[in-house]
């Protein structure tokens, strides 16, 4: 196969025999040589083909200027989350994954750390994601010599579930109406209007952004015995009935039937609001 | 900031904040509990005792601010401002109260060390329940250095939990 581009010196493009074009990784691969020679085979690294043309274009825009240590790292966390999740990922993960790691690094370098407000929500609920950002984050400070905090492995997590669901999102739900209706039978409920700027408001909706988002993968928490459920209805009996309405909504539109677990969540969030 | 003042003095100053043990019993980790709501801290951190006497009494002075109807649960708004659940036993809300006594109402006021519940400890556990009893502090987040005493043999009203 011969060189179709050179984007840098770790980094060429070349068409394959199918006509497709593809990227290819390898330090020096693309260094001393032209376009149209032959690809020095024993210098691949990896060979990444993406579906749409679009997407490799995006690719190939962002290796132009990431170091060769960037995209190995985020290619060998993309190949674990694979194997360990076990779930066909979207490609673009590759550009989106890739991307969030080279940034997360500069800013790093330059002393901007953002703290992730959806932290603890992402351990719980992306419990598998978050194993991997944690794995990432481990990952990173060994290829790259940079310690980023566990907010990251966060971030990294909600790549790593963006591109589970834009797999299975094969039929598209109004999100947003999901979200707003949860807020309209709260509001309802408790004839209140609750403060849209405050945290806990925001985590309300994020989530019910994330139970639409497991209502569509057919994800649903479910521990199975777990007093959990019991508690919650026990402490918060007001919040819990407004949370079952919820639950009943979501079965009448989507017929989806919200577990136990995921009712008791959602109480504990519009309880968090009221406070 | 006067406010977070007023809150420090309001909690006693600089004294540290105890929770009692409100049974008798062997104080373990929330972690060795075989139920994910506490093992994993989901509704906050705390520690466990496995009761070797079948009486609770309140852990901190403050308003019953929750008795669950089946009795094998309570929460307590303590007069500092922690909320203490306690939590006799797993799956025992199947027993809809069987076993179970309450000496006091949701509501109610309740002195440190004052009789709670009382519960059958043999009978219990002859149905095949774990009588392991989580003392929970609900509202975690407001203590971020607070610490918890197990792995040993504990008297009813022995510190358990420092905030």
């Amino acid at each position: 196969m011969n060189i179709d581009k050179i984007i840098n010196n770790n980094i060429v493009t070349a068409i394959e025999p199918d006509g497709k074009e593809v990227v290819i990784m390898g330090r020096g691969i693309g260094f001393g040589t032209k376009a149209g020679r032959p690809i020095a085979e024993n210098k691949i690294e990896k060979t990444f083909r993406l579906d749409s043309q679009n997407s490799l274009d995006q690719f190939k825009e962002l290796l132009v200027k990431l170091p060769l240590e960037h995209l190995k790292a985020s290619a060998e966390i993309i190949a674990y989350a694979k194997s360990v999740l076990n779930r066909t990922l979207n490609q673009n993960i590759y550009i989106t994954l890739t991307d969030h790691i080279n940034f997360a690094i500069h800013r790093f370098k330059e002393n901007m750390v953002f703290s992730n407000p959806i932290l603890s929500e992402i351990k719980t609920f992306y419990k598998e994601e978050y194993l991997v950002g944690e794995y990432a984050v481990a990952l990173i400070e060994r290829s790259v010599g940079v310690r980023l905090p566990v907010d990251e492995a966060g971030f990294i997590a909600m790549h790593i579930v963006n591109a589970e669901l834009n797999t299975a999102m094969n039929k598209t739900m109004d999100m947003t109406k999901l979200i707003q209706n949860g807020v309209n039978i709260v509001k309802e409920f408790f004839s209140m209007e609750p403060d849209e700027g405050s945290l806990n408001y925001q985590r309300f909706i994020t989530h019910l952004r994330f139970l639409a988002q497991r209502i569509l993968t057919g994800e649903l928490l479910n521990s199975g015995n777990t007093e959990f459920s019991n508690i919650i209805a026990g402490m918060y009996p007001k919040e819990y009935e407004c949370s079952l309405k919820i639950k009943e909504f979501i079965f009448e539109s989507y017929h989806h039937d919200v577990t136990e677990e995921e009712t008791a969540y959602l109480a504990v969030h519009i309880k968090r609001m009221r406070l | 900031m006067f406010e977070a003042w007023k809150k420090h003095l309001k909690r006693g100053g600089g004294k540290k904040e105890e929770i009692l043990a409100p049974v008798e019993g062997l104080a373990v980790p929330l972690s060795e509990v075989k139920d994910p709501a506490f093992s994993q801290e989901i509704l906050g951190k705390g520690m466990a005792i496995i009761p070797s006497k079948g009486r609770i009494v309140a852990p901190v002075s403050g308003v019953l601010s929750v008795m669950f109807e089946t009795m094998h649960a309570v929460s307590i708004t303590a007069d500092n401002g922690a909320e203490v659940m306690i939590h006799v036993g797993l799956d025992t809300v199947q027993l809809k109260g069987e076993g179970f006594q309450s000496f006091k109402k949701q509501g109610e006021r309740v002195k440190e060390g004052e009789l709670l519940l009382k519960f059958d400890l043999e009978g219990i556990k002859a149905k095949g329940y774990d009588l392991v009893t989580p003392v929970i502090i609900l509202n975690t987040m407001e203590y971020p250095n607070m610490k918890s005493h197990v792995g040993k043999q504990i008297m009813e009203l022995e510190p358990i939990i420092e905030l």
